[in-house]
Order: structure tokens, then sequence, then C-alpha cells
């Protein structure tokens, strides 16, 4: 049946003033069986990335998702054709499905390469796909204790190696130590350890440490994503109420917080520099709010449907003149550059607000370290064997998304979005369209027929995904001694 | 039934069933869900329930049978029900608008935009007439309104109200109406003339992986009359080509969008169904409001939607979710179940325009306003 998408043409190559962006056909992964067609209820496939160091030369790994499966594959970049038959770690799941992952950027090495996984049954998987044979993997919220909800990001602590923040679609997020036990067969019970607006902190209430260390309850809706600022400070946290809220990591504090112009905020990146904070969602736009002037600085409107993925390009950024990306499931990728005449532009001359106050910005020098964490620094290992198929209620998974479910009660609060009031309008958290400008794309192309759910820059090239599983590889514009197209 | 009821009560949760609440289904007269989906999306839209209901409270004495009384004897049957869940026979309402509609007098199934379309237009057509009268007015002027024309181009479904100012509005009116204008700009002269039109809900077309904003915006967007469609100027006296667009000047308390999945195909001599992906966000603005719109950042929640199933307008079923007290519930027919907004994702289209099966996709969204 021919495409009845107005002849739309999905675009292999496009110019911007930089030059020409193509797509490499031989540089595309996808899982080995092609052509299926994954089931709606199927998670956005996400990317990540890790370079790790062999000799002197460095090599990049990347992962991702499709449907039950998680690949793992060595990213050869733009000189050499992708190589399918030989994943470094090929997992398939039953009853659950990997929703996000994150490499272990500190104990990234040759020989070793924690890889954190979290699944649409609640779980999180720690595997090393370097170290199969040696490795026990470790499987968290296993009994589903913690939290029975999807799991929607998982992320390391920045500087800390054996301690990580998973975020739920109940709305809540969990800190986890690796080297805790991971088992947990009773409901833990959380004692209020710190409560700031819309965000508070618990503890786990017992006597010895375990896991979780932390949990916190966020806003009124499901956490949709995580992403930590460069300096690894602050956490923006996008959640389904609409709000991107920007934690202080360490002071367990909410610093400051924006909404989008209505509907969920799925996706968030730091500008490279941390001085930005842009988020896609359900409004079809994009958001930029500076942490500085702590207002929405500009919108971007060119997506005509929700937009899933945000990400700088930091090789084209420098201060006063960003270049963002966003894709989503319109199957366009839309550039954006940011400038100084928009960064610059006063704000709106509108009535004086509630706005968090600025934090002082003195570093704080109190350390919440968690609980005792030095004590158990060490494992105790014990290592029991955790099978591949997350078996974990088995029964629940399969009829998820069937009609007649029949909910357990469910661990924490619900995620019923509750109706925010629509004081925000017209503040510098919510201007009215006129207020900020409202920006062209760049460029804005169909570059798929198929959804996107992931963009990632690189530095000779970038990567998207697409909701089939198809990760794609894109050319940068290449100057007249470098190299020519890729055969 | 009897497991159903408990299943669902056991699902809520007793201590978090909603206080005064009644989740009743409907049964089915032989393809009637094209009926019941819209009269559960309407009984889950809150203002339009308590019309309704006090219709009922004030008409207690009313010995004519109408469509109005039929409806508001069914919802007062639901609200005043003991038991929390079950079924009930909205048998009365049936056989009034089969008997008052030739269109429905039929074992077929029926569009439920259609149908929506009808049921307002003759609710305010009888609270109009009532109000007349009441007031001893002049003999009923009232225009027979025939419902809008499916496939048509018509995009505003409005109450082809003769702008009578005697005609008070009702409050169908209050809760329905928004305003459109058409601004015409001729190329020629350049004069903007601009028409306003009333309507009490919108039909969008879709396409394929947008969301309602984009379809929405698309309703809006500029269309340039030219050749033989040419403008006849005013000022210019001729006829000349123009721009034309629509957008939204007074946005309705309760929106109601009627998504143009039904499309007339010539080569096949009937309704193919277009099952593109189109999301809809629990929480929506307009983006195509005009310039001097007052209300035109106005925030809407989503109350209900009617979905169809299956492939074209005279097959398939008709299902419907609601929203009750932050709990979210698919009715079919006289089933109810308890569902997650993250399933919604189900209800949206199929992405792909090869991909077969199910198309189970969102067909009228009502959005209601957060200042009511
Ligand atoms: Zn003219």
């Amino acid at each position: 049946m021919a495409s009845s998408d107005g002849g739309k043409e999905v675009k292999t190559a496009f110019v911007t003033r930089e030059g020409k962006y193509k797509l490499l056909p031989l540089s595309e992964y996808s899982k080995p069986t092609r052509n299926q067609i994954n089931p709606p209820q199927y998670s956005p496939v996400r990317l990540s990335f890790i370079e790790t160091n062999v000799d002197k030369s460095s090599e990049l790994i990347f992962a991702f998702n499709s449907g039950r499966e998680l690949f793992v594959y060595p990213y050869r970049g733009v000189r050499k054709a992708a190589d399918l038959s030989k994943p470094i770690d090929k997992r398939s799941y039953q009853g659950t499905m990997p929703t996000s992952h994150d490499f272990n950027k500190g104990l990234a090495s040759a020989d070793s390469l924690p890889l954190l996984i979290g699944f649409s049954g609640g779980q999180i998987q720690l595997i090393d796909p370097l170290r199969k044979e040696v490795f026990n993997c470790k499987l968290f919220n296993k009994e589903r204790q913690v939290d029975k909800s999807r799991v929607t990001c998982v992320r390391w602590l920045p500087g800390v190696q054996n301690q990580f923040v998973v975020s739920h679609s109940s709305g809540q997020l969990y800190v986890y130590n690796t080297d805790l036990q991971t088992t947990c067969t009773q409901p833990p019970h959380y004692q209020s350890f710190k409560h700031t607006d819309s965000v508070s902190v618990f503890t786990c209430k017992t006597k010895s440490t375990r896991n979780p260390l932390y949990r916190w309850v966020v806003g009124a809706g499901a956490i949709t994503h995580l992403s930590f600022s460069p300096d690894g400070e602050h956490l923006a946290i996008t959640s389904a109420d609409g709000y991107l809220r920007i934690v202080h990591w360490l002071r367990q504090e909410l610093t400051t917080s924006f909404r989008s112009y209505f509907g969920a905020f799925l996706h968030c990146a730091w500008s490279p520099d941390g001085y930005y904070v842009a988020a896609g969602g359900e409004d079809d736009l994009v958001t930029v709010f500076s942490m500085q002037q702590r207002r929405i600085v500009c919108r971007g409107r060119g997506h005509k449907s929700w937009i899933n993925c945000v990400a700088f390009d930091s090789s084209l950024c420098k201060p006063l003149e960003y270049r963002l990306a966003s894709v989503g499931d319109d199957t366009q990728l839309c550039l954006w550059d940011i400038n100084e005449d928009v960064l610059r532009q006063p704000p709106p001359a509108s009535r004086p607000t509630s706005l968090p106050t600025p934090n002082s910005g003195v570093q704080s020098t109190v350390s919440l370290a968690p609980p005792s964490s030095a004590k158990t620094s060490k494992s105790p290992l014990t290592n029991k064997f955790v099978n591949l198929t997350l078996g974990g209620d088995k029964k629940d998974e399969k009829k998820e998304h069937k009609r007649n479910i029949s909910f357990t009660s469910k661990s924490g609060s619900t995620n019923h979005v509750k109706p925010l009031d629509d004081k925000v309008l017209g503040t510098p958290v919510c201007p009215r369209l006129e207020e900020v400008p409202l920006l062209e794309p760049l460029i804005c192309k169909k570059i798929s027929n198929e959804r996107l759910t992931s963009v990632h820059f690189l530095e000779e090239c970038f990567v998207t995904a697409c909701y089939e599983g198809n990760c794609y590889t894109w050319s940068r514009p290449t100057s007249p001694s470098s190299v020519k197209d890729v055969t | 039934m009897g497991a159903n009821e408990s299943h669902l009560v056991k699902e809520i949760g007793s201590d978090q069933f909603p206080p005064n609440e009644h989740f009743f289904g409907l049964i089915n007269f032989g393809n009637t869900c094209y009926c019941n989906s819209v009269l559960q999306a309407l009984f889950f839209c809150r203002p339009f329930r308590e019309k309704i209901l006090q219709y009922k409270q004030q008409q207690k004495n009313q010995k004519k049978e109408t469509l109005l009384t039929c409806l508001a004897d069914l919802f007062h049957n639901i609200a005043n029900q003991k038991k929390k869940v079950g079924t009930i026979a909205p048998k009365k309402f049936v056989q009034r608008l089969r008997r008052e509609n030739d269109l429905f007098d039929n074992y077929l199934q029926q569009d439920a935009h259609e149908f929506l379309n009808y049921l307002l237009n003759t609710i305010a057509d009888l609270l109009q007439e009532k109000s007349l009268t009441s007031k001893s007015a002049k003999g009923n002027n009232l225009s027979n309104h025939s419902s809008a024309a499916n496939g048509s181009t018509a995009m505003a479904n409005g109450p082809l109200l003769n702008k009578n100012e005697i005609v008070p509005p009702t409050w169908v009116h209050e809760l329905f109406q928004g305003t459109l204008t058409n601004e015409t700009k001729c190329m020629n002269c350049e004069t903007v003339s601009s028409k306003d039109e009333d309507f009490l809900d919108l039909s969008v077309d879709v396409e394929q992986n947008t969301s309602i904003s984009h379809c929405l915006r698309g309703f809006s967007s500029t269309e340039t009359l030219c050749a033989e469609y040419k403008y006849y100027c005013e000022v210019c006296c001729s006829k000349q080509e123009a721009q034309k667009r629509m957008r939204i000047k007074n946005l309705p308390q309760v929106l109601a969008l009627h998504l143009k999945r039904f499309k007339y195909v010539e080569q096949v001599n009937r309704y193919t169904k277009l099952s593109y992906r189109v999301v809809f966000p629990l929480e929506l603005r307009l983006y195509n409001t005009s310039d001097d719109a007052v209300n035109k950042d106005r925030l809407y929640d989503l109350v209900s939607v009617v979905v169809h199933c299956g492939t074209g307008p005279n097959r398939g079923h008709y299902i419907s979710i609601v929203k009750s007290h932050g709990l979210w519930l698919l009715f079919d027919d006289d089933m109810i179940d308890k569902i997650e907004p993250s399933t919604f994702e189900d209800f949206y289209g199929l992405a792909q325009d090869f991909q077969k099966g199910q198309s189970e996709s969102g067909y009228i969204l009502f959005y209601q306003s957060r200042e009511i």
C-alpha cells in the first residue's frame, strides 16, 4: 500500500550553513531481525555511549534497547561499516523490557564496562558486557517491593562510582548503592528526611543501611527523564505534570522549576556549559530555560507532534551561541540555532512572581553522604544467581497493557496527574506564547518513516534512533581535506 | 455482570471509590455502541451532566416525551442507583432516537459524531423552544437542523441558528459553543474582511504521526483562493485572488474535537478509515486562536474520548474512555474497566500506513476548560 502521508519524502541528506549532513547507510545499527513492527506499548529506543581507552586509542561502545532486547555494539563511527554480527552483548528479556540504560563512566575500562538497565516492570539490572563470564549480574527491586511501576530513567551519580538514581512512572525516584544488598522482600518503610515544595526526600527506616538509600517524591505525575548538569551539581527532572524541576542533588532541594506550555515534558538536556536547559514534550515545542536568569528564554516551534528527545551539539556550542537538536513522534529532526539575539532579549515586563529564590551560589560544603555507605563499600558479594529472564511477576507484566487489568496495590503514591492550577501562566516559569521569542527551526526534516526516539551527538557524526530499533549515523559536513564518502 | 461489578470495585478499591459516583455500563440494542459511547462521554463531562440533572429536577411534571426528557431520565436513573457499579438499558432513549430520526431508525452502525451533533442540536432546539413558549413568544421558527453531512468540507459544526436575537443562547451553547473568525484578505486591495461563525464542535483533518495540536493548526492554515475559487471582493467589486484563514476567536468551555478519520474514496465508492496515529495530551492549549481572542490561552483538561475500533464508519465498534475523580475508565457498552493513562498509547492510532490489525483510534475528544 502506498504511503498516504502526503508523499513526503524521507531525507537522507540535508544542508545547513555549516555544510551537508549525510545519512551513512552502512553505519546503521539495528536488531538483526528486521521488519517486525513493535507493539505500541514498547518503550522508546534509547542510546548510551561510552568511551573506553585501549592502549592509547579510544574506542566507542554503545548500547540500545529495542522491544524486549538490549544490544551492546562497538560503535565504528563514520569510516567503518557497522558489523551487526558481532555484538559485545545481546540480551533478551521475558516478562519485562528494558526502558533505560547508562554506562558507568568512572569504572569503564578496556576490560570492564558496568551497565545499568532499567525495566518496564520496575527492576534495575547491573551487568558488565565485557566480563560476562566473571561478573555476576545484580538485580535491584527484583521482588518489586520498592516500586512496581515502569523505570523511566537510570543514571549513575556523577563522581560516585557505586550509586545510581532511578526514576519511575509512579513519580518517584530512588537512590541505590550497588554494594548493598539487592534483595528487598518486604516493602521498605520510609521516614521523612527533607521536604521542599514539590520535592520530598525520604530515607529507609531501618537500623542498618539498606537499599534504596533514598526515596524522592517529585511533583504530581510520572517522571519522564533525568539529566545531571555538566558539573554534576544539579539534576533536571521532567515530569508528566508539565514541570521540569531542577534540584540541587547534594542539598536535596528544589533549586528552580519551569512549566511546559501544556502537557507533559518528555525529555531534557543541559547545554555543555550548564547555563541552559532545553526540554521538549507534549506541547510540540522545545523550551529553553536559563539557569542564570531563572526564566524561559525562548521556545521553538517546528514539530508536528510530541518531542521525544532534545540534545545540544557541543561542537557547535560556544558562549551565547548554541546548537540544539530535537526529534519526535512526527518522524522529523529539527535543528535550532539559539544565539545572542534571542538570549540577550530582555525578559518580558511581567508581573512579580513567586519564583523560588535563586540559590546563593555558595557551594555547599555539607556532604550528605548516604548513611554509612563507606562501611559497605566492599559488598559481601554473596552473589545470588540472577536469571536473565527477569521473572518477577510475569503475569502482571503480560496483563499490563490489556484492559482487564487487576491492579494489585501500588507502592507509594499513584501516578495520577493532579491538575495544577494555571496561575503560573504569564510568569517567567511559563510565559505566554507572545512573551518570549518563538523560534523557527534552522532545518526541519523528515528523516525516517518511523517515529524518532533519540538523537545523540558525537565528534564526527550524530546518531538518531527510531521506535523500531534502528540507529542511524549521520556524518557531519566534512572539510575538503578530510575523508570523502564512506563506501 | 455481577462478577464485573465487584471486579471493578475491587480494582478501584472500595475506600478509593469516588463518593456519589456511579459507573454504569449501557446495554447495546444492536449496533447502538455509537450512541452508548457518546452518552458515556457526555455523562462524564461534568457540566453537561449537571445541566441535564438540573433539567430533570425542573421538569418533573413534563408530560411530553422528548429526546431530552429521555436523556434526563437516563442520567437521573444512573445518578440515583443504589449500587455504585452496574449496567442499565437505555431502552427508552434509543426508542425515542429511532422514532425521531430516520437516520438512526435501523440496526446499522452509525457515526458517533453525527449522533453527537444531532443530540446537541436537538437539546438546544428543545431548550430554545421551551424558553420561547414560556415567554409566550411567537411560534416556533427554529430551523430544523439536519445533522452535519458526513465527509462534507464543513469544518465548524455549528448550530445553524438563525441569528435571531430573540432566541436566547441555551446552556448547550454556554458549554459547547465557540466562535470561529473567518478572515479573507483580498490580494488586490488587501482589504481584510472577517466573518464570525459559531460552532459546537470542530472537525479537523488528520495527518499521519501528528498531534491534535498540529491538526488544529492545519485547520487554521492559510488557504489561497484562486482560479475558479476566486473570492468576490466588495471593495474591488470583482472576483479576486484571496487568502483565507479560520481561527478561533472565542474558546468554548467544553471543546469537542472530531477527528475526520472517515474519508470518502471515490475509486471504491465508500468511506475508508484513516487510522493515522494522532496523539492527544491530557492537557491542551490552542495555538490557532485569532489575535483578538479574549481567552486564547485557556487551559483544557481531557475529560473523555470516543474511540472507534475497526475499519470503517459502518462497521467496527465504538467505546469511550472517561475521567472521573482522577480515575480513567473504559466503557465498552455494558463493560467497564479501570485503565491507566499510560495505556492511551493504544488509542492514538497506527503509526505506520502498512500496519494492519485492530485500529482503536480516538475519534471525538472532549476537553474541558480548567476554569469551570
Ligand atoms: Zn479587493
